[in-house]
């Protein structure tokens, strides 16, 4: 028994070695713009607003549209955009949805690949999302950039 | 029967979700969502694997029948389930959800059980009604500590999340939300049935509690912090089977009066929780306290635990401290044989215990974590702390301290 204890101890310990050194080596640091329809008037939206918007925690109106988000399915876009306006993330943030979906008091916004996103957000404007600050489509309008 | 009556209502409303969902797409913002997006299939589950040192005592789950130690030094049951859900977006204001849950149960076997079956509709953006089966909602992650990725440790600490056994809920409940100093105050009210198998030590782990009632929840957001306070009270119904039935029973002969006050039937129960958390980049620490109240055999419990963690990159390293109280003989009679037989059910009852956790949760890739953790448990001198299916050679009087270590892969999709 105590053997099989320390034996498992030692892979436990090995897999949280090997997790940091991953963590470590995260690829270079890139930029995310938040992008709205270049025909959306927003006269005020803090970085709070996007971050309570995003966490679906708050709607928030601008003229005749109501705000609504959409995630990126790109992991890296997605992590910079969320620690960058939550402190969060992604796992953090699937954590999160997580506690939301499964307890039936919510959904997360729809999640769509990097290509998509700035078609969305011009089709229909009112949409929120974020994309790589290099690739911001023309049509829209920069709100935030993270970090 | 209420029960039955808001189970298959919501049930309904999951079977007739395509009709219903057609209709909406005339909706001018349903018809701009694409079917993917109105109806969403996901899941959660964990992998688990547990060995705990006892060879006298399992270390069981709050509902559950056996575990690791006694029965198999090793075992998988104690932390594995498997959740899949179906969400649908009816109408922009009224959406349904259909979980099923697979996991260990009191009866000793898996079968997938309907966890959720709700419709909730959003009146306004600040007041919402939800209308089904759902989870109680007594502590601060009863609603989801099913969802392992979702919540630091790896399971729900007993000492806090069996005071108070409760599970599915099915009634309704109303969510009424305000901004709040940079933050979101969500006030929740509700009643309806929620079932519970019995705690082991209690009587036979298959036998059923039922509590009616309602509850009232605060709950507060902000940034990094989480903070809630419920109140729950319900009226409770038992009837246990086996020897703690006959005990009981025997007791009525003996002393009516000590009996009536014993007998688990539409008694009413109180129960308080408190919970605080601080969840930061760097800083993970989480707090919860409960207390319930009964006026019968069920003796009145408390429990408390501490959580604190420090993330590096991936890897959060812990430590939870966690301790269950029991308060103690309410029921008292003047005759010898009943006073004997009282001292007896409450002592089998008593559940006080300690325990320690040092462990390490590791975000492997996305949507994955693998946990592992010891944990030291203390059951006090008197009783077999929450451990279950107690063998020959159990010391009451000096029980011993053993460790649990565990090894989760928790995962959603």
């Amino acid at each position: 028994m105590r053997a099989g204890f320390g034996l498992l101890l030692s892979a436990s310990l090995l897999w949280a070695n090997a997790a940091l050194a991953a963590s470590a080596a995260t690829t270079g640091e890139e930029r995310v713009a938040v992008i709205v329809s270049a025909s959306v008037a927003i006269n005020q939206l803090s970085a709070a607003d996007v971050r309570e918007l995003f966490l679906g925690r708050k709607q928030i109106q601008a003229g005749e549209h109501t705000l609504l988000a959409v995630d990126n399915a790109d992991k890296q876009a997605r992590d910079i955009f969320y620690t960058g306006v939550a402190g969060m993330n992604g796992n953090r943030v699937r954590a999160y949805w997580a506690r939301v979906v499964f307890s039936a008091q919510g959904r997360p916004p729809p999640e769509l690949p990097a290509s998509e996103v700035g078609r969305r957000v011009i089709e229909r404007p009112g949409t929120l999302g974020y994309v790589a600050a290099s690739s911001v489509p023309p049509g829209t309008r920069v709100l935030f950039t993270f970090p | 029967m209420p029960t039955t009556v808001c189970l298959r209502f919501a049930c309904l409303a999951v079977a007739l979700l395509g009709p219903i969902g057609h209709a909406a797409a005339q909706d001018e913002s349903a018809a701009q969502a694409g079917f993917g997006e109105r109806f969403r299939v996901s899941g959660f589950g964990t992998a688990g694997f547990s060995a705990y040192s006892s060879e006298v005592a399992d270390y069981v789950g709050t509902q559950q029948p056996d575990g690791p130690g006694r029965t198999g030094e090793t075992s998988g049951s104690l932390d594995s389930n498997l959740g899949v859900q179906l969400d649908a977006q009816i109408l922009p204001q009224l959406s349904a959800t259909l979980q099923v849950l697979s996991e260990y149960l009191p009866e000793g076997n898996w079968d997938p059980r309907v966890s959720v079956g709700s419709l909730r509709w959003e009146a306004s953006d600040q007041l919402a009604l939800r209308v089904g089966r759902f989870q109680s909602s007594t502590f601060l992650a009863t609603d989801y500590r099913y969802v392992r990725f979702a919540n630091a440790w790896p399971r729900p600490p007993r000492e806090v999340y069996g005071v108070q056994p409760t599970t599915r809920l099915d009634g309704a409940d109303l969510s009424w939300q305000m901004p709040l100093r940079d933050g979101r105050l969500m006030i929740r009210a509700g009643g309806g049935e929620v079932t519970s198998g019995a705690v082991a030590s209690t009587a036979g782990a298959s036998d059923e509690i039922v509590y009616r009632g309602g509850f009232l929840r605060a709950q507060w957001e902000a940034g990094s912090w989480l903070a809630s306070a419920s109140l729950a009270h319900n009226r409770v119904t038992f009837a246990p089977s086996g020897v703690v039935g006959q005990a009981l029973q025997l007791l009525a002969k003996l002393d009516p009066a000590a009996g009536e006050a014993a007998i688990v039937d539409d008694k009413p129960n109180t129960a308080l929780a408190l919970g605080l958390a601080y969840d930061s980049e760097t800083w993970f620490v989480q707090a919860e306290w409960a207390r319930a109240w009964n006026d019968s055999i069920l003796i009145d419990r408390s429990g408390a635990y501490l959580q604190a963690g420090h993330r590096f990159g991936r890897a959060l390293p812990y430590l939870m401290l966690a301790e269950r109280w029991t308060h103690g003989q309410k029921i008292r009679s003047g005759i010898p044989a009943a006073e004997a037989l009282l001292r007896v059910l409450y002592r089998n009852q008593h559940s006080d215990q300690r325990s320690a956790t040092l462990g390490v949760n590791v975000e492997l890739f996305d949507r994955a974590m693998l946990k592992g953790a010891i944990e030291w448990v203390r059951p006090a001198s008197g009783g077999t702390g929450l451990q279950g299916n107690i063998g020959p050679g159990y010391s009451r009087e000096s029980p011993k301290s053993e460790r649990l270590f565990t090894l989760n892969l928790d995962f959603v999709f």
